[in-house]
């Protein structure tokens, strides 16, 4: 097979697996993976300025992603129920957090990582239902990834477009946070009972 | 001051260009650390076999493929542990420091006690001149 056409039969493959993925990444986020979009709300929920919603986000994107290569190499493996009850725990602890606190606590950074790493294993989960030829495994799996930091830009986005103009006023917390918060927390909680039965 | 509970307010440029950074770092971030990974762990894989699994990781983690990412993903080398101590260029070999010369700090208001007359009238120099001064020690004999 000459050079030309194996080049030209890579970047065919490449055509088709990065569009794919990267689909596949961002529909895990929105529309479906409604647990992450309500974790990355219950980061959102507890932030009033920019600059804490960055380190949140920021942190979770390096949590994830260290699981989710990990992962993908067999480094990890956790049977898929611990990892959804894990999932939903942390949901329902991030948004009681938000309850009891206003501004970013010292161990809420490392708690944040914590629960990235969970949330990467659940993504690996998703990656690993669609097969992918071993030569492709890296631009699908930058591929997925990237479609994943999308979904979450796209969430943070929105959310910030709705509601970060009343950030700075003084019923922020008592009549969006805390009361998001709480809905966050008690779906949380209602899928922690759900998927561990 | 503290906005009315009806004001609504614009999100703020500043808001506006950390969420620009936001979305920068997710899309960079993410990426970079899924490389890293994978690239740490191939190499361990590989010299797993030949050098244990502790062995292994640590050349992994010296590798310099790994520490290039790292350095990549956060500006700052991570394994210094073996590297030359970095090269002065002010300074050469058994000569003086060319480029550094001590400055007196420019405080405004402030003279030094060792500089101020009201200092020398307490503090007794001691100098061979002074008339009551014991003789010094005897010279060294080699």
């Amino acid at each position: 097979m000459s050079r030309s056409l194996l080049a030209f039969i890579i970047a065919a493959s490449l055509g088709a697996v990065v569009p794919q993925y990267l689909a596949l990444g961002f529909t895990h986020i929105v529309p479906h993976g409604l647990d992450h979009v309500l974790f990355i709300l219950g980061l959102f929920f507890l932030a009033r300025d920019a600059h804490t919603l960055l380190l949140q986000i920021t942190v979770f994107t390096v949590a994830h992603s260290l699981t989710l290569g990990l992962a993908m190499k067999g480094w990890i493996a956790v049977p898929t129920t611990a990892v959804e009850v894990a999932i939903a725990l942390s949901i329902a602890f991030i948004a009681l957090e938000n309850l009891f606190q206003d501004r970013l606590s010292r161990w809420r950074p490392w708690l944040v990582f914590g629960f990235g790493l969970i949330h990467g294993l659940g993504f690996a989960h998703i990656f690993e239902e669609v097969p992918v030829e071993p030569a492709l495994l890296l631009p699908a799996l930058l591929s997925f990834n990237l479609g994943i930091e999308l979904g979450q830009i796209a969430v943070v986005g929105l959310a910030f477009a709705v509601v970060a103009a009343w950030w700075r006023c003084e019923w922020y917390a008592r009549f969006i946070a805390r009361p998001c918060s709480a809905m966050i927390a008690v779906t949380g909680v209602y899928w922690a009972v759900v998927r561990s039965l | 001051m503290q906005p009315s509970h009806f004001e609504v307010l614009t999100p703020a440029p500043t808001n506006l260009r950390w969420l620009y950074l936001l979305a920068l770092f997710q899309l960079v971030a993410g990426p970079l650390v899924v490389v890293t990974v994978l690239t740490f762990c191939e190499i361990t894989v590989r010299e797993v076999p030949t050098q244990g699994l502790t062995e292994a990781l640590s050349s992994a983690w010296h590798s310099p493929e790994v520490q290039a990412l790292i350095q990549n993903a956060t500006g700052v080398p991570v394994d210094d542990s073996n590297a030359p101590l970095p090269v002065d260029s002010g300074r050469q070999e058994g000569k003086k420091l060319t480029w550094c010369v001590w400055q007196k700090p420019a405080i405004r208001g402030w003279t030094s006690p060792i500089e101020s007359k009201a200092a020398f009238t307490w503090l007794r120099v001691w100098t061979p001149a002074w008339p009551q001064a014991p003789p010094g020690p005897p010279p060294r004999v080699a």
